[in-house]
């Protein structure tokens, strides 16, 4: 028998944050999450349960993604785009972060760098004006790129999409106190799961003076405008076209190793800044 | 899942520290503390490790190593940092010559060692503007009369809102005999004396030559690529007698000391009845009856060995005797805690030159100020009052009075 565990929340960090989740992930006999919930929630929600996984080195859970359980008022699931725009458009449509092409012009941001193979040393040179947080998974900076980070407010290596999931990054950002935070990568993964982080990080600081439950779409994209994100890559050639429904499922199966989204109509929609995890 | 089903614990062995990813060197802490004295927050530390034999380093924690200085008079120098090893004072610092010593086999021997430091509330550093977490309440009736005065004739408007500090300053902050001019002032001033002021105390000059080449392996290891680079010393803050400071309500921040020591003992073995025993910390540093007993109470609680160097600890001369609180931690953690004035070989390598010379005028010292200790501590407890008069125990109205409920 299926429990449901319904949470009213914004982004993944309030669901990683409940106990029951954590605690469902540690208990062997939960074998199957069924998440549903707004598409550009359920990534996010499904990638933390990954990353968690991997840092408490947990068997990883079946995860299955019903695709009539994925919602959005925006964009519409069934709008054909490339494959590379999908992230870029949940961004925007579901969190109002900002995705631009180069550095706003401001002076009270943080920068998150959160690189693949070093991205374009130019920018990062430019985005040092700004305390940085610099990192990347193999720990171990190229030539390129090692007066940044040499430079940086603080360093970090990292494995997962996420570079907010890390306690060092978050205490970094903690110490800057920005008002805006610019994600840089380059890799739309990590620029995408990051960002949402960076989102996260404000709607946590805004949690310690208002109750979380009660934030409105409104509130949230008012904190999505607090990010910018800045993909360091040459453009690539076209992508496969299908709809932003068809691409989010692939990108589940693909790169979050998700068992499963087809339709299962035990599990309907839900509704509202919900997310839906049923323990099977 | 965890190997426990009942209420979370830190020191469980075989559910703390352990050797994680076979052939991992270190553990990533950050603090933005280390900054202050490395150049970097966020570094890899790695485990004590083991000599030849198989034995293994031990972990040197020296806490409040903190340079103070002195005029001529003893006073305190206003604006000079303001800890309580008084190094520019002829002779003052028994303890200081072995210290030098311990340290200096830190660097040579690239020990493992954490600088456990009081960084108290610096009244400078506060901002006025910046929100407290107290909202005033719209009943005025839980102010005592004062403050309520205050709130009707000048704060009525922020009834019900979040007061900023300059406000709640306003409000709650009195001309008292322990704070005459109503200042914002931290608790270690306010309950004892201002002293270890963040912003204007130091470590002690062998201690910030430990972090200077600290910082240039660092920056070495920065100028090659490593984003987390490797640190063997490190500093670490604190705010009163207790020496572990948690993280914030998500658990984020606190001083690291907890991660440092579970770095130190990862990996290994030190784990298990053939292992345990290796887990062992070398304790110094002042004020032994303050900030170094609970330290040595806080490591045995991690389970771990400790052996407090008595000749590198500097006691509190004015009511106490090293001897004595030594006899008491032993009576209540003798299989936990060794005291020893030696230099132990098989820890620490050859005894340096000048070290038995450097430990007879700390002996001296000791021997000495426990006699005259004794002879105060013996008739204070005829008389059932301490140092200053206080009544060891009290009663009824002296307990009542004591606690303001009188």
């Amino acid at each position: 028998m299926p429990v449901t565990e319904l949470f009213n929340v914004a982004t993944w960090n309030f669901v990683l944050g409940e106990r029951d989740v954590e605690d469902a992930l540690r208990d062997p006999t939960v074998r199957a999450l069924i998440v549903r919930g707004g598409v550009g929630t359920v990534l996010p929600t499904v990638n933390a349960v990954r990353e968690l996984e991997a840092r408490e080195e947990l068997r990883p859970k079946a995860i299955h993604v019903p695709s009539n359980g994925l919602s959005a008022a925006l964009p519409d699931l069934g709008m054909r785009v490339e494959a590379s725009a999908v992230l870029p458009r949940l961004l925007r449509d579901t969190y109002g972060v900002r995705v631009e092409d180069a550095l706003p012009q401001r002076d009270d941001a943080l920068v998150v760098a959160f690189l693949r193979d070093g991205g374009d040393a130019g920018v990062l040179r430019e985005a040092s004006r700004f305390p940085m947080v610099v990192g990347m998974p193999c720990g171990v900076a190229p030539s390129g790129l090692r007066d940044v980070a040499r430079k940086a407010f603080s360093t970090f290596r990292y494995e997962g999409r996420n570079a907010f999931f890390p306690a060092s990054v978050e205490e970094a950002a903690l110490e800057v106190a920005p008002q805006h935070i610019v994600v840089l990568s380059d890799d739309p993964e990590r620029l995408f799961y990051t960002a949402i982080g960076a989102v996260d990080f404000f709607l946590v600081q805004d949690a310690r003076l208002r109750d979380p439950s009660t934030l409105q779409l409104w509130d949230i994209l008012s904190m999505g405008a607090k990010v910018t994100a800045v993909l360091l890559a040459s453009p690539r050639a076209r992508s496969e076209v299908a709809t932003v429904l068809e691409h989010a499922c692939t990108h589940l199966q693909t790169a979050l190793g998700v068992a499963s989204c087809q339709p299962d109509y035990e599990y309907g929609p839900v509704s509202g800044h919900k997310i839906a995890i049923d323990l099977r | 899942m965890s190997i426990y089903r009942g209420i979370r614990k830190r020191w469980i062995e075989g559910d703390y520290a352990g050797s994680y990813r076979p052939g991992e060197d270190a553990v990533e802490v950050r603090s933005g503390f280390f900054r202050r004295y490395l150049g970097r927050d966020h570094v890899r530390v790695p485990n004590v490790g083991f000599r030849a034999d198989g034995v293994a380093r031990p972990l040197i924690i020296a806490t409040d190593v903190l340079a103070g200085i002195l005029d001529g008079n003893g006073q305190q120098v206003a604006g000079q940092s303001d800890g309580l090893y008084y190094a520019n004072v002829a002779n003052a610092e028994a303890t200081l010559g072995t210290l030098s010593l311990l340290l200096e086999r830190v660097r040579e021997d690239d020990l493992l060692a954490v600088f456990p430091g009081d960084q108290h509330e610096n009244t400078s550093y506060f901002d006025l503007n910046a929100m407290t977490t107290t909202i005033l309440d719209p009943d005025l009736g839980k102010l005592s009369p004062g403050e309520r005065r205050i709130v009707e004739q000048r704060f009525s408007a922020w009834i019900g809102k979040r007061l900023p500090l300059g406000i709640w300053k306003e409000i709650f902050l009195h001309q008292t005999p322990e704070n005459p001019g109503a200042a914002l002032i931290g608790k270690e001033a306010r309950n004892f004396v201002p002293h270890c002021t963040e912003g204007i105390v130091e470590y002690v000059p062998d201690v910030l030559r430990l972090f200077e080449a600290q910082r240039r392996d660092i920056d070495a290891q920065m100028a090659a690529g490593a984003l987390v680079p490797l640190a063997r010393w490190l500093p670490v803050p604190k705010d009163g007698l207790t020496v572990d400071m948690p993280g914030d309500a998500r658990g984020m921040g606190g001083n690291k000391l907890d991660d440092l020591l579970g770095a130190a003992f990862t990996g290994g073995y030190f784990q298990g009845d053939d292992h345990r025993h290796q887990k062992r910390a070398i304790v110094a540093g002042a004020c032994y009856e303050y900030s170094v007993r609970l330290l040595i109470e806080h490591l045995v609680d991690a389970d771990i060995q400790v052996v407090c160097m008595l000749s590198c600890v500097k006691g509190l001369d004015f009511f106490s005797s090293k001897l004595h609180t030594a006899h008491y931690l032993k009576e209540l953690y003798g299989r936990k805690l060794v005291f020893t004035y030696d230099w132990l070989e098989p820890l620490l390598g050859p005894r340096p030159a000048g070290w038995d010379a450097a430990v007879q005028r700390v002996m001296q010292h000791d021997r000495a100020q426990h006699d005259l200790f004794w002879k105060d501590y013996t008739a204070q407890m005829a008389r059932g009052t301490t140092a200053s008069g206080a009544e060891i125990v009290c009663a009824g109205q002296s307990a009542l009075q004591a606690l303001r409920v009188a």
